[in-house]
C-alpha cells in the first residue's frame, strides 16, 4: 500500500517533468544570436545554429568565407548562382527597399564601411584613437561620389536560375536585415517542431517572442531610458526590432555620430535616437526600425498603418531616450 | 511541603546528564552537509528523564547538555549551538506533549516525533542564519536519518522502562520525590 | 507436560509478535507517514531539479543572509553571477567571516575551490550546476544559492 501511495504522489511529478529548457547560441552577424525554448527534446539546436552560421557566412560583406557569398557578389558584375537563404535574403531586401521608400538601402555598403572605419576603427587596428574633426571631414568629402555610385547600383534577380547579379560598382550590405531574417527562419524551425515557448535574441536588436516559460508574457525592458523601468512592455507571440544610436556612437565636437547611416544623406546622423517596433515579420521590422528612426514620426505612423506593425519612437535628451510618438497597441502593452 | 532531592535522585540525574553529554559530543563528529546538523542521539536520555523526573528537571537536563556540549566542542553561541538549542527544545516540547497527552504512542512514537522536530528545528535555524530557504536542501536526508535514529532511541527507552531492575531504581527515585 | 510447555512456548511466539505490532501500531503509522512524506518530497525535488538540468543558472553569494557585494577592477557588479554567460574559467577571492575563500566559475557551474575553514565541507561539494543545490561555508557565513535563469525578463536597446 505504501508503494502504491508513493507512486500516486510521484506520477503527476513525472508527467510534469517531460519538458525541459534548451538553449543555443552563436557569435554571428558581428554580434550574437541565442535561442531559449521549452521542449521535450533539444532537437532544434543543431538546425538553428547551422542555419544562422550559414546566413552569417553568406551575407557578411566584410569577410571572405569562400564560395558564392555576398562578398563574392560585391566583387563581380556577373550573375552568381546562390543558395536559397541568400536569394531569399536579397529578394526580401529589394522588396523592403521599395516599401521603406529607400530608407532601408542595401546599396550603401561602401558608405557604411567608410563610416565604420572612420568612427570606430578597423577591426584589426588596435591603435585606433577615435575620430577627429579632420578625419570626419575627410570621410564627408567622399560621400557625394559614393552616394552617386550607390544610386547607380542595382541588383537583378533570376528566380528560375537562383542567381543574383549586381549592376554597378556600389557594395551591397544586408546587415540591417540579417538579424531579423534569422529570427524569422528560427521561428519557422520552432513552428515545425510545434514549440510554443521560446525566446529568440538576434543580437539584442531583433527579438522573436513566443510564450514565456510559464506560458505567459515576457517583460521587455528598453535600455537607455532615464528611469529604470520607464519603458517596460508586456509582450508575447510577437516579433520586435530595435534600432538605437546608443549601442555604438561617438561624439566629436558636440555632434553625435552613430553606426546608423541615413541613406538619403550618406551621414551617420539622425534626429531621433531609438525606434522600437513590434509586429509579425521580423525581417520587415528590422528594415523598418532603422527607417522609422531616420524618417520620423509622421512617416512611422503612415508605414505602421500600411504594413501592420506598431512603433515607439524616441529622441535623445541628455543621453537618454524621450518618447516622441507611439502606436496605441504598444501604449496598451506598457507595464 | 518542600521537595527534597535525595542522593539517589541526584545520582541518577547526574548520570543522565553525563550520558546525554557523551552522546551529544559523540554525535557532533558525524558530519551532515552543514556543520551543526546533529542526529539527536541524546534524545533517548531526555525521554527517559521525562519519564523519571517530569517536565522541569528533564528540561533542565536538556538545556544543560546543550550548553556544556557546545562549550566542550567549541561552537558555543555559533550557528551550531543555536541549531542544537532549537532542536533540543523543540523536540523536548514535542516529546513531552506526546508523553503527556498522546498516550496511544509508546516511547517509540514519542521518540520518532521528537527526532523529526529536532531535524526540522535545526534546518529552520540554518535558514535563518544563512538567509535562504535553500537550506531545506539538506532536510530530507537529515529527516530520514533522524527518523531511523529516533526509532532506535525509542526502542532502547522502551526496553529500559520495561526492565524491572532499572524501573525499581527509577521508582525509588519517583517515590522519594513525591514524599 | 514438557511437551505441553514447549507447545505453549512456540504458540506464544506468533502471539508475541502480534502483540508487539499492535502495541506499536500508532508508532509505526507515525513513522510511516513521516518517512513517506519526506521521501516523496525528496524524490519530487530531485525529479524537478533533473528536469532543469541543462538550464542556465544564476549563482548568488550570500554573506550572513545578505547579497554580498563583489565587484571587479572596473567596478562592475559581479554578484549575482550569470553562469550561463561565463565562457572561460575564472576565479574570484572573497572574504568570509573568518577566512578568505576562492570561488571558481565555469559555464553554468560554480565551486568553492579553496577555503580556510576547518571543516572544508564547502570545498567537498565541488562543482555545482543544479538549481536549488546550495554550497555552504557556515564557518565563514557564506551561502551560495543557485537558481534557474528566468528568461521572461528581456532587456534590449
Amino acid at each position: 500500500m505504501k508503494k502504491r501511495l508513493s507512486l500516486l504522489l510521484i506520477a503527476p511529478l513525472l508527467l510534469a517533468c517531460s519538458e525541459s529548457t534548451f538553449s543555443c547560441s552563436a557569435l554571428v552577424f558581428h554580434s550574437f544570436f541565442s535561442c531559449k525554448y521549452v521542449s521535450s527534446r533539444g532537437e532544434c539546436n543543431k538546425e538553428m545554429i547551422d542555419m544562422v552560421n550559414r546566413i552569417d557566412a553568406l551575407a557578411d560583406p566584410y569577410t571572405n568565407y569562400g564560395g558564392n557569398t555576398l562578398y563574392y557578389i560585391n566583387s563581380t558584375n556577373e550573375p552568381v548562382e546562390v543558395e536559397p537563404h541568400l536569394f531569399n535574403l536579397m529578394k526580401t531586401a529589394l522588396d523592403l527597399y521599395e516599401k521603406t521608400e529607400h530608407n532601408f538601402n542595401p546599396y550603401i555598403g561602401k558608405i557604411t564601411s567608410l563610416w565604420k572605419n572612420t568612427l570606430f576603427g578597423d577591426d584589426e587596428d588596435m591603435l585606433f584613437d577615435g575620430p577627429t574633426v579632420s578625419s570626419i571631414e575627410e570621410a564627408k568629402s567622399f560621400i557625394p561620389a559614393l552616394l552617386e555610385e550607390a544610386r547607380s547600383t542595382r541588383v537583378v534577380l533570376d528566380e528560375s536560375k537562383s542567381t543574383i547579379q549586381r549592376i554597378g560598382s556600389g557594395h551591397i550590405d544586408l546587415g540591417g536585415l540579417t538579424k531579423g531574417y534569422s529570427v524569422e527562419e528560427t521561428e519557422r524551425i520552432l513552428e515545425k517542431y510545434k514549440i510554443e515557448k521560446y525566446l529568440i535574441n538576434g543580437g539584442q536588436s531583433s527579438l522573436g517572442l513566443g510564450k514565456s516559460q510559464d506560458g505567459g508574457n515576457f517583460k521587455v525592458n528598453l535600455m537607455y531610458s532615464k528611469e529604470e523601468n520607464e519603458n517596460l512592455f508586456s509582450l508575447s507571440k510577437i516579433d520586435t526590432s530595435t534600432s538605437a544610436i546608443y549601442e555604438q556612437s561617438v561624439t566629436v565636437d558636440g555632434i553625435t555620430y552613430s553606426h546608423i547611416i541615413n541613406p538619403n544623406t550618406g551621414m551617420p546622423l539622425s534626429d531621433y535616437s531609438m525606434a522600437f517596433l513590434s509586429g509579425e515579420d521580423s525581417a520587415l521590422l528590422d528594415a523598418f526600425s532603422t527607417s522609422c528612426m531616420i524618417a520620423g514620426p509622421e512617416k512611422s505612423e503612415e508605414w505602421s498603418k500600411k504594413y501592420n506593425f506598431s512603433y515607439s519612437l524616441y529622441e535623445d535628451v541628455g543621453g537618454f531616450t524621450k518618447l516622441v510618438k507611439e502606436s496605441e497597441s504598444l501604449t496598451k502593452a506598457r507595464i | 511541603m518542600k521537595k527534597k532531592i535525595t542522593i539517589k535522585q541526584l545520582t541518577l540525574l547526574a548520570m543522565l546528564l553525563s550520558l546525554a553529554l557523551v552522546l551529544s559530543i559523540a554525535e557532533s563528529f558525524i558530519p551532515f552537509g552543514i556543520p551543526g546538523l546533529k542526529l539527536g542521539l541524546a534524545n533517548m536520555v531526555i525521554l527517559l528523564a521525562i519519564h523519571y523526573f517530569g517536565f522541569w528537571i528533564a528540561l533542565g537536563i536538556d538545556v544543560l547538555r546543550v550548553i556544556i556540549s557546545s562549550i566542550a566542542v567549541g561552537t558555543f553561541f555559533a550557528m551550531g549551538f543555536w541549531m542544537s538549542f532549537a532542536g533540543a527544545t523543540l523536540s523536548f516540547f514535542t516529546m513531552y506533549i506526546f508523553y503527556r497527552w498522546f498516550k496511544i504512542f509508546t516511547p517509540v512514537g514519542t521518540s520518532v516525533a521528537g527526532a523529526y522536530t529536532h531535524a526540522l528545528a535545526q534546518i529552520l535555524v540554518g535558514v535563518f542564519y544563512l538567509g535562504s530557504w535553500g537550506v531545506f536542501y539538506y532536510f530530507p536526508v537529515m529527516a530520514i536519518a533522524s527518523l531511523i535514529t529516533g526509532t532506535f532511541n525509542g526502542f532502547i527507552v522502551e526496553m529500559i522502562l520495561r526492565n524491572k531492575y532499572l524501573a525499581t531504581a527509577a521508582g525509588v527515585a519517583r517515590k522519594e520525590s513525591a514524599s | 507436560m514438557e511437551k505441553e510447555e514447549q507447545f505453549s512456548k512456540t504458540s506464544q511466539k506468533p502471539e508475541k509478535k502480534k502483540n508487539f505490532v499492535l502495541k506499536h501500531l500508532w508508532d509505526f503509522l507515525l513513522l510511516g507517514v513521516l518517512l513517506v512524506g519526506t521521501a516523496s518530497i525528496y524524490v519530487g525535488r530531485t525529479l524537478i531539479n533533473n528536469k532543469n538540468a541543462n538550464q542556465d543558472v544564476i549563482a548568488t553569494v550570500l554573506y550572513e543572509g545578505n547579497v554580498m557585494e563583489i565587484i571587479d577592477e572596473d567596478g562592475k557588479k559581479l554578484n549575482p553571477f550569470d553562469l550561463g554567460k561565463v565562457t572561460d574559467y575564472k576565479e574570484i577571492e572573497i572574504q568570509g567571516r573568518h577566512t578568505t575563500l576562492t570561488i571558481g566559475l565555469k559555464h553554468n557551474s560554480i565551486a568553492v575551490v579553496k577555503s580556510g575553514c576547518p571543516g572544508q565541507e564547502c570545498v567537498h561539494e565541488k562543482w555545482v550546476s543544479k538549481a536549488n543545490h546550495p554550497i555552504v561555508c557556515a564557518h565563514n557565513g557564506i551561502y551560495i544559492e543557485i537558481k534557474t535563469d528566468n528568461w521572461s525578463d528581456v532587456i534590449i536597446g
